[in-house]
């Protein structure tokens, strides 16, 4: 891992498996990014979820360590599923991992628990043929 | 006659030159051992030469899933937020701006700053429930006022300092 990276590339690895393993679980779209905010960090965040191709359905997540700030963004249909508490609850999760200075295992417990928490309930009736 | 010799009956054909019995019994195996050995490889070979999903920068900046991230100006919302102090929670209240600076050198265990944020079309909608509870407060908290003035159409989400 050189200078200016933030992961190896087996983090890099584990993180982008983890974010297709979210997307096909959860039916949402997963963004994460780590580094330096442009501007103040939920305004960047938000910034960043809105350029996405699909924001409504969209989760991002931002994590800049030179602020130490993590932003969790999530569009109008994610939260009709995954409320701002439970986005809450696993940011305080990842926040555990970060401040242990582990960025990696931050990143992956909060995409496994925003995909689990925004994953829409299957309907017995209306999901099966 | 023993019982292990040749059977009399078999045609005794030419002898294979040592070149191809060593080719037949020491080739062989080694190229089926290479081609295993390259088959169990060749994922690993090709992760680590790799990029990264996504653009990436030379300033330490990573992007995972959606590689379509643009600097656009989103859809503005008006943000409120509920904050919590150590012990005390309040709930929907729109609050000033929370400090973003992790305070690890005070007081406590660790210092962290959390609020979620749900943006409103229609303003900041507060429904002040406030909870309290005994403690050291070097600690601060703010998550979100949540769904109660959320409108369709805003983002939601959390935010978190450490």
């Amino acid at each position: 891992m050189s200078d200016g990276e933030v992961f190896t590339p087996y983090q890099r690895d584990e993180i982008g498996r983890a974010v297709r393993d979210a997307e096909k679980q959860s039916g949402r779209r997963f963004a994460v990014h780590v580094g330096p905010s442009e501007s103040e960090p939920r305004q960047a965040a938000e910034r960043m979820h809105a350029s996405l191709s699909d924001p409504a359905n969209s989760i991002l997540i931002h994590v800049d360590p030179q602020v130490r700030a993590l932003e969790i963004v999530t569009g109008a249909t994610v939260r009709q599923q995954l409320t701002n508490r439970q986005a809450a609850l696993a940011a305080l999760s990842m926040q555990t991992a970060f401040a242990a200075g582990d960025v990696t295992r931050g990143v992956l417990s909060g995409i496994q628990q925003l995909a689990e928490l925004s994953r829409a309930p299957v309907s017995l009736h209306l999901d099966t043929p | 006659m023993l019982l292990t010799d040749e059977p009399t009956t078999w045609p005794s054909g030419p002898q294979p030159s040592l070149l191809h019995v060593l080719l037949l019994f020491g080739g062989v195996p080694l190229l089926i051992t290479a081609a295993i050995v390259l088959m169990v490889m060749a994922p690993s070979l090709t992760k680590s030469t790799r990029s990264a999903p996504g653009p990436r920068s030379d300033t330490g900046s990573e992007w995972f899933g959606d590689p379509e991230a643009r600097d656009r100006v989103p859809a503005g919302g008006e943000q409120f937020r509920l904050a919590a102090s150590g012990r005390r929670i309040a709930l929907g209240a729109p609050l000033p701006e929370q400090p973003v600076s992790a305070r690890s050198g005070e007081t406590g265990a660790h210092a962290a700053s959390v609020r979620s944020v749900g943006a409103t079309a229609s303003g900041t909608v507060g429904t002040g429930a406030t909870v309290a509870a005994p403690d050291q407060g070097a600690d601060e908290t703010a998550a979100s006022g949540q769904d109660a003035g959320a409108t369709a159409g805003g983002t939601g989400g959390a935010s978190v300092r450490w």
